[in-house]
């Protein structure tokens, strides 16, 4: 019966075709939304990341940056400093702020720079200068392009102009993007002269960050202080916790739908090979052989669908990043690997409604003409 | 020694529908056929042939009575031991072929072979015997799609005896053929119990082919009995022009002196409303 699945199915044509197009475009939904979603999430952690200290330390109570708020007092940045292990540190003003540009609002990640910014200013500049002075702001790149900005013009964050000085590379997001703004302007905004949002903390060579969290824990009261790994983790954890609900949502809106067309196809099959099936079972299959045969086939459909879509994804998704970088997707194996197995599933379920009527193919129709 | 029968019936009753729409298609019927018989089950239309070979091939469960195949009894039988019977003791034939046209001619012929032991491989070499027996080797890439109907019910033949089955039951299998082609079946099938020591019984409207076979069974309103040793007086329904058995004919009228002898009660009938018609119709048709 294998054989005779794989061939009936194989011998359907455009209509086999159409299916495994159908399969493919509705796995390649979920794909698409388990991609933006992973690529959001990396984007929102993409400050951290550049930055790259060993060590975060924050207000008590908050144990991350995505939609955070933290506020400390400047002077126990002397403190760590003076704490034995410390290479240095550096602190930045932080707000969750929103920048008006030609009428639009885009929700940003406000970086207020102080002191040696190299560390915690743009990692990468498209153009112009990386560390903005007073009234001066650096945007991204993708979002000056999309808002038709270049060096020079002005934008409105929270009740102020800004000039545009320059343009950061890979600190965009659509959840939110990076804007650099002198730590005076921001503190003006904030009415936080003499806070800081966040010290980072390099480590001496040798020094274990563990110990040093707790050195920095034992000298200061009222501070969450975190590595930087479970600092990202953090935020990569909130943000996909934000999106959790919307992407098992499209999952199954996504699965459901292949579901639908596996099983119809299945059934139009199994509708079309009525005397096919009662002539198998005429000569001697038993039903749990020719169910296994549309099992088989509702298998080959799923997997013909989700190479489809994998392989769709891997052309599209490229291009769809170079055509329109705003989007950010990033589509891991795991992901990958955690749909196909699911896909298992759909193929078993979009299965049974044929087999409803494989159980009731009569062999003595063989005999009608 | 009394030669054991290979199909054996009891009192076998098939009933469909119930009270006054309950109609009995095959009624009491008891038969035995024995090893390398050709037998044929002739008789009108609706007399319940099909049903009978339903059951005998254990496709259909009988109402009442007992079958044995081989001295088991498959009647009493449950769905979970019926499939291995068919695909090990019986082989089927039908009037329109049932071959798969996704599957090639060879993949047709092995596939009551993937049932058994020997599979697919080990029954390759039968079926390479088969295919040179019914001059089908040069075909059996083929998909039934391009075959002709004598090359068709050639491959339904191979597939029936690939599991070299005890009996094989044949339904029409001329049906759908030219009288050369019919006849060309006839005489394979007719070789098969000489040369297999298969017994076939074949359902057959075609009085042509009586002359091959063994044995003929006449069934009517459900009921059989054996005609081999009966002597045929063939005249047509002066209604439908079919070619009715005078002698064994139980719708019969007699009108104006002569005898007519009908295939039906409908038939009848209409000969009753206007008998005239009939009879210049017959008459001219002389």
């Amino acid at each position: 019966m294998i054989r005779w699945s794989i061939k009936s199915l194989f011998s359907e044509g455009p209509g086999l075709i159409a299916s495994c197009t159908g399969v493919a475009f509705a796995f390649l939904l979920v794909l698409f939304f388990m991609a933006i979603f992973s690529g959001e999430s990396d984007r929102i952690t993409a400050y951290p990341k550049q930055v790259d200290a060993d060590i975060w330390v924050m207000q008590k109570g908050v144990a991350n940056m995505h939609m955070a708020m933290s506020q400390l007092w400047d002077w126990k940045e002397d403190r760590i400093r003076a704490i034995e292990g410390v290479a240095s540190t550096e602190s930045i003003l932080y707000l969750n702020g929103v920048m008006n540009i030609s009428g639009r609002e885009w929700f940003s990640y406000i970086v207020g720079l102080r002191g040696r910014p190299e560390h915690t200013g743009p990692a990468r500049m498209h153009s112009g200068k990386p560390v903005p002075a007073r009234g001066e702001v650096v945007i991204p790149d993708v979002l000056a392009r999309l808002s038709k900005l270049k060096i020079g013009d002005s934008i409105q964050i929270v009740d102020r102009a800004f000039r545009v000085v320059g343009l950061s590379s890979g600190t965009f997001s659509m959840a939110n993007s990076i804007v650099f703004v002198s730590y005076d302007d921001l503190a003006d905004i904030m009415s936080a002269q003499g806070s800081v949002s966040y010290i980072l903390v390099w480590a001496k060579k040798g020094v274990d960050s563990k110990a040093l969290v707790r050195a920095i824990n034992n000298r200061l009261d009222k501070v969450n202080v975190l590595e930087q790994a479970q600092f990202i983790q953090n935020d990569h954890h909130l943000a996909m916790q934000m999106g959790v609900e919307i992407i098992a949502l499209m999952t199954l809106i996504g699965s459901a739908l292949a579901l639908v067309i596996i099983a119809f196809t299945s059934y139009a099959i199994v509708s079309r090979k009525k005397r096919d099936l009662a002539i198998a079972r005429a000569v001697g299959f038993r039903s749990r052989q020719i169910y296994l045969g549309v099992l088989v086939q509702a298998l080959l459909l799923t997997i013909f669908g989700f190479i489809l879509a994998a392989l769709l994804s891997l052309l599209l998704f490229p291009l769809i990043s170079l055509l329109a970088p705003e989007i950010a997707l990033n589509l891991e194996l795991a992901a990958i690997l955690k749909l196909a197995a699911s896909t298992l599933l759909v193929a078993v379920l979009a299965a049974l409604w044929p087999a409803h009527q494989v159980a009731r193919v009569d062999p003595v129709s063989v005999f009608h003409d | 020694m009394t030669e054991t029968a290979i199909i054996r019936t009891e009192n076998l009753c098939k009933h469909f529908g119930q009270g006054e729409t309950r109609v009995r298609a095959v009624d009491k019927v008891n038969l035995s056929i024995f090893s390398a018989e050709l037998v044929l089950i002739m008789g009108p239309s609706g007399s319940g042939k099909t049903t009978l070979l339903s059951m005998l091939g254990t496709l259909l469960k009988p109402s009442s009575g007992r079958i044995y195949l081989n001295n088991m009894e498959t009647s009493a039988m449950g769905e979970n031991q019926l499939p291995d019977i068919r695909a090990r003791h019986i082989g089927f034939i039908f009037q329109a072929f049932n071959l798969i046209d996704a599957l090639t001619v060879e993949e047709n012929i092995l596939l009551p072979a993937s049932l058994t032991e020997q599979g697919v491989k080990g029954a390759a070499k039968r079926c390479q015997y088969l295919l040179q027996r019914l001059d089908l080797t040069h075909r059996r890439g083929a998909r039934p799609t391009t075959l002709s109907g004598g090359e068709k019910q050639r491959v339904a033949i191979a597939r029936a005896l690939i599991n070299q089955p005890t009996v094989i039951l044949a339904d029409e299998p001329t049906g759908n053929l030219d009288s050369e082609k019919g006849q060309e079946v006839m005489m394979i099938l007719h070789d098969i119990v000489r040369d297999e020591g298969c017994t076939v019984i074949m359902v057959t409207h075609d009085n042509r082919i009586e002359d091959v076979a063994d044995r003929l069974l006449w069934l009517e309103d459900g009921k059989i009995h054996d005609r081999r040793s009966e002597v045929h007086s063939w005249v047509h329904d002066p209604v439908c022009g079919m070619r009715v058995d005078e002698w064994a004919a139980k719708i019969k009228t007699e009108h104006l002196g002569q005898h007519y002898a009908f295939c039906s009660q409908r038939c009848l009938q209409r000969f009753q409303e206007t008998p005239e018609k009939y009879i210049r119709a017959e008459q001219g048709g002389e």
